[in-house]
């Protein structure tokens, strides 16, 4: 495998401006240091740090036509045509990658902008949808598709060019975890079958570290390894920032062995083997019973309840939410989990009162109510939609919070804005709170920071219901779980029961341990189960 | 409806509107008005896709009672009177006036809509580009662009309202709540076409000459048809040079009834009407019998 | 290059001029309503077609299409009130920012692309003709309105007085045979009430969105040198 292309001592600083001017400050910013790294023809690489620690800058050094505006030393060599289809760039949010109004025409951009042949253009476009199994999208107007669609659109927009390298910048994150899935599929499929060398970012590493042939980790500037997926599993000590992002597996083994014999277990499936001939030496006793959690039910008064609720958006249109119910009590937190046009993002506007169920009530505290409703707060799955001014200042002056902050809330990266939405939200005494996909394209401190402040709400007796497509957030931080399916809540049950008798919605703990241990939930019950204490590393 | 008219190529679809408008807008003659008023109803008739909104209906009707009566009222030319309102003539000519704008522009927004239908977006584009590719380009961003942005509106307004920073019911409220959203807009719009523009530029935007792909062909009957209506249209169109088919509403209304020229002109011009949906309708009866026959 | 555009100008002049003759003794009646559409397609027809070959950069493309899809929702957003709408204001801002021709392409297409959700009709032309040209003279006198804030709503109120000033003349040409002053002068006095309350939704809106739009195209041109 020849190398496709090297970077040297390649090092990278912007120029900031001030906050208040406007003006560059003249001071430079280095944001790389001294990167040096080899992308090899044929593999597949990933690249992976913590949030903010210059990935998308060094992947956009990568693409000549998409290098930014600042101080770059060092040697970038393509060893290439330097023809732009020649590496493909898919970024990370779907709907702003998308120029024209049609899938048909989405995928003939690239090439219509290389001035290639009508004729020509119709046999790749042809060619790649056929490969890419979007021939049913083909005339279909672009925002018709779901996120995860217009994903793989974006992707064979890419490949419609002919590239030889593609460059992916966190393209799932904004994917619910399915149609993430999917995606990487088709990735997987492009880099064996086409042999398209890919350089990726990606939060998922349990998904992508398991078809990654190369590896390098991005710390304090500079790529602090570079390695295989079992070498970087051995060599990642214990409190580094992408640690919990590791595939669960490979944690689980390293940890039961310092240096383990043979490869590490990447995926659920390996992991499983290797649990079982360590089941097979320990020989334990299994099922500890476990005190199910109190889930309020009886005790106190529901704040929130409804029953029964209808809901279509159109006369003519299916019904989407079908007598859906869900009883919240004062400090609990419920997490509901279901795929995608479940209809779960409609009963949480049903709930917050920004759509009128044609059907069925709801009461707040016994009371019927209709119209208006300030003790209920609502975090929408898009939390920019709740900015309406152009600095932090003035979006929390809106609701009587003083903050001198002069940043431009779209400048905040996606924790902040979140947390800076909650705090808008929680400027108003709120006795309920719904969130929609509260975690997505979050990085696990960002989540964990989350869970603080949900923690926080609990405590003073707010009673959550949150909508989430992540299985393991649920489990760390919910009371009662249930999965919204086809218009309703199925099984609204005390977490444990919920995830202990799931076999497919459920943590990648549990799918690791089922049938081998019981009542595993969480990491921490692995090791508990296995006897390996937390604390050792 | 499309898929009859899918195959007709954008140019056949721009000319035949163009022959028809350009007679439909710029004849006074009555006949030749009511024609083509009959024509776009045929028209709009055959790719009658459900109701339509009744609202609609209702604010036309209004549109035409409008324009039918405001011209009597206002202008008292003519020699016949009917009859005296507040001292003011209500002729006869004036009514028939009144009558004959409301009938051509029924026909003339009639022959819109079914423009609209026909130029579909990807029609519109590639005509675009045959004058502009770079504003063809741009048509097409805001195609995509529109409904994104009055769906992330929406949402915009819903959480708004939700937050209770959206005013209440008055007018005036609204109306500030709505500038807010809109200035929100503004700023996401801004802060994602950062985005755009750089996956232009990774496809290689702006690198070279552009070609503007698209999947049309003349066939046969595309140019059938665009000889058709350029050769009726000329027809229609020589004929009215000629000052033989011409009206007089005022003082009085005078018109031939008699000549030959009148009734050629009429006739070729109800033929250039009916040659659209004429077309489509064959294509239906052509796809319902072959339909029916596969299913024996 | 610009020979060719050249040329293919001059030939679409000609044509149209000849089109524009026959159909005067074609329709004579209505040879106004002829002459006075003919103006309007033809001149949105050449600034098309001059577009086309100017060299622009990448960004300022895209930001055409953006503020040409904000004027467009704008029209969706205040539907409900008459006559009180953003887009002018978004088309002048467009033609300040990004030049005269860009002012130009927004405002014909916001008209003909508004026009196909809330219906085309004779009037689309006119519309887009007296949209582009706001848009134009805006990036004529881009330097003086965008130094004083009076100045620019000065302009907005001009704006909304010249919109509704232009398509007064289409209400006359289509509902008489000629121009008659007598009808105008009419139809522009019942117009009055709209003619006031684009021009004050142009002030409303320009004061609205100028300061935001002012400071993100800086900070393009700054952070990505557009």
């Amino acid at each position: 495998m020849g190398t496709l292309l090297s970077l040297q001592n390649v090092s990278f600083g912007y120029y900031p401006t001030d906050e208040r001017t406007g003006e560059p400050t003249g001071e430079i910013c280095q944001v790389l240091s001294d990167i040096s790294m080899d992308i090899r023809e044929g593999g597949y690489h990933v690249l992976c740090g913590a949030t903010g620690c210059g990935k998308s800058t060094l992947l956009r050094l990568c693409k000549k036509e998409l290098v930014p505006v600042g101080k770059l030393d060092g040697t970038i060599r393509w060893n290439g045509a330097e023809d732009p289809g020649e590496i493909g760039f898919v970024m990370q949010n779907p709907g702003d990658q998308a120029v024209t109004d049609k899938v048909w025409h989405e995928l003939a951009f690239g090439a219509e902008n290389v001035g290639m042949e009508p004729g020509e253009i119709r046999r790749r476009v042809a060619e790649v949808s056929s490969y890419f199994g979007i021939g049913d999208w083909y005339d279909r107007r672009i925002t018709e598709l779901s996120g995860g669609q217009l994903q793989i659109v974006n992707l064979a927009a890419a490949v419609v060019m002919n590239p030889r390298l593609l460059i992916l910048d966190e393209p799932t994150s904004q994917l619910d975890p399915i149609a993430a899935i999917d995606f990487l599929r088709i990735l997987e499929k492009l880099n064996r079958e086409m042999g398209i060398t890919i350089l990726i970012v990606e939060h998922r590493l349990e998904e992508v570290l398991p078809t990654a042939d190369r590896v390098f980790y991005l710390e304090n500037k500079t790529i602090a390894f570079s390695g295989t997926p079992d070498e970087l599993m051995r060599r990642i000590p214990a409190d580094s920032v992408i640690y919990k992002a590791l595939p669960l597996a490979g944690r689980v083994a390293c940890r039961l062995e310092k240096d383990p014999e043979g490869s590490i277990p990447l995926t659920i499936r390996a992991g499983r083997s290797f649990l079982e001939a360590e089941c097979r030496l320990q020989r334990q006793a299994l099922s500890r019973s476990r005190k199910d959690m109190n889930d309020g039910e009886g005790e106190t008064a529901p704040v929130l309840t409804c029953r029964g609720l209808w809901f279509r958006y159109g006369r003519m249109e299916p019904d989407v939410v079908r007598g859906a119910e869900v009883n919240l009590y004062p400090g609990e937190c419920v997490c509901l989990l279901g795929g995608n046009g479940s209809g779960k993002t409609t009963f949480l506007k049903l709930l917050a009162g920004i759509l009128t169920p044609q059907e069925g009530t709801c009461r707040l505290l016994g009371e019927k109510i209709k119209g208006s409703r300030p003790q209920i707060g609502y975090l929408p799955q898009d939390v920019e939609t709740m900015f309406v001014t152009d600095s932090v200042h003035r979006e929390m002056k809106l609701v009587g919070i003083p903050d001198d902050r002069l940043t431009h809330p779209y400048d905040l990266s996606g924790g902040e804005k979140q947390q800076l939405a909650l705090r808008k939200l929680l400027a108003a005494e709120r006795r309920v709170l719904l969130l929609d996909e509260p975690g997505k394209g979050l990085d696990a401190s960002a989540k964990e920071q989350l869970g603080e402040l949900l923690n926080r709400e609990k405590e003073k007796g707010t009673a959550i219901l949150l909508v989430t497509h992540d299985c393991e957030f649920a489990a760390a931080y919910a009371d009662r779980c249930g999965l919204f399916f086809h218009g309703a809540v199925v099984s609204l049950e005390e977490k444990r029961t919920f995830f202990g008798r799931n076999r497919f919605y459920t943590t990648a703990a549990a799918r690791l341990a089922y049938g081998l241990y019981e009542g595993v939930l969480t990491e921490e019950d692995l090791y508990r189960e296995l006897g390996v204490s937390e604390e050792e590393p | 409806m499309t898929e009859w008219t899918d195959r007709l190529h954008p140019i056949t679809i721009f000319i035949y509107f163009v022959c028809v408008m350009t007679v439909a807008m710029f004849t006074r003659h009555p006949f030749l008005q009511v024609v083509s008023w009959a024509g776009s109803l045929i028209l709009n008739r055959t790719f009658a896709t459900g109701r339509g909104k009744a609202g609609e209906f209702a604010w036309r009707i209004v549109f035409f009672l409008g324009v039918m009566i405001v011209n009597p009222l206002v202008y008292h030319n003519g020699v016949t009177v009917l009859f005296y309102l507040n001292g003011a003539r209500i002729t006869l000519e004036a009514v028939i006036f009144g009558v004959v704008m409301a009938v051509t522009l029924a026909g003339v927004l009639n022959w819109c809509r079914g423009l609209t239908r026909f130029m579909t977006s990807d029609r519109l584009i590639y005509l675009l580009g045959r004058i502009s590719p770079k504003a063809a380009l741009i048509c097409s961003m805001v195609l995509r662009f529109v409904p994104d942005y009055r769906r992330k509106a929406v949402q915009i307004r819903q959480v708004q309202q939700q937050l209770g920073l959206y005013g209440g019911g008055s007018l005036p409220e609204r109306i500030r709540g709505e500038c807010r959203v809109f200035s929100a807009m503004v700023t996401w719009s801004f802060e994602h076409s950062v985005n755009t523009a750089d996956s232009m530029q990774a496809r290689g935007f702006g690198c070279g000459k552009r070609t503007v792909y698209h999947e049309y062909h003349m066939t046969c009957r595309d140019v059938l048809l665009i000889l058709l209506s350029l050769g009726l249209s000329v027809g229609v169109i020589s004929i009215h040079t000629t000052n033989k088919i011409q009206v007089l509403y005022y003082p009085e209304i005078r018109m031939d009834m008699a000549d030959p020229w009148v009734w050629t002109c009429v006739i070729c011009y109800l033929l250039l009407c009916l040659l659209l949906p004429g077309y489509c309708g064959l294509r239906a009866l052509g796809r319902s019998v072959a339909g029916g026959r596969e299913d024996k | 290059m610009a020979r060719a555009v050249v040329i293919k100008q001059s030939i679409a002049v000609f044509l149209s001029a000849g089109l524009v003759l026959l159909g005067v003794f074609a329709f004579k009646e209505r040879q106004y309503a002829w002459i006075s559409m003919a103006i309007a397609l033809v001149s949105v027809l050449l600034v098309g077609m001059g577009y086309d070959h100017k060299q622009s950069h990448l960004r300022r493309t895209v930001l055409i299409a953006v503020m040409t899809g904000l004027s467009v929702m704008g029209r969706f957003l205040f539907a409900m009130v008459p006559g009180f709408k953003p887009m002018t204001a978004v088309i002048v801002l467009t033609g300040m920012y990004l030049g005269g021709e860009a002012g130009f392409l927004c405002g014909t297409f916001t008209a003909v692309l508004s026009n196909f959700y809330f219906g085309q009709g004779p009037w689309t032309p006119f519309q887009m003709f007296a949209f582009g040209f706001l848009g134009l003279l805006a990036g004529v006198l881009a330097r003086w309105l965008k130094k004083s804030v009076l100045l620019l709503c000065m302009y907005g109120v001009f704006a909304g007085i010249l919109y509704s000033a232009m398509m007064d003349i289409w209400t006359v040409l289509w509902s008489r045979e000629t121009f008659e002053p007598a009808a105008y002068r009419a139809a522009v006095l019942a117009a009055i009430p709209f003619s006031a309350a684009y021009a004050v939704s142009n002030v409303i809106f320009l004061l609205l969105i100028r300061r935001p739009f002012g400071r993100k195209m800086n900070r393009m041109i700054r952070k990505y040198h557009v």
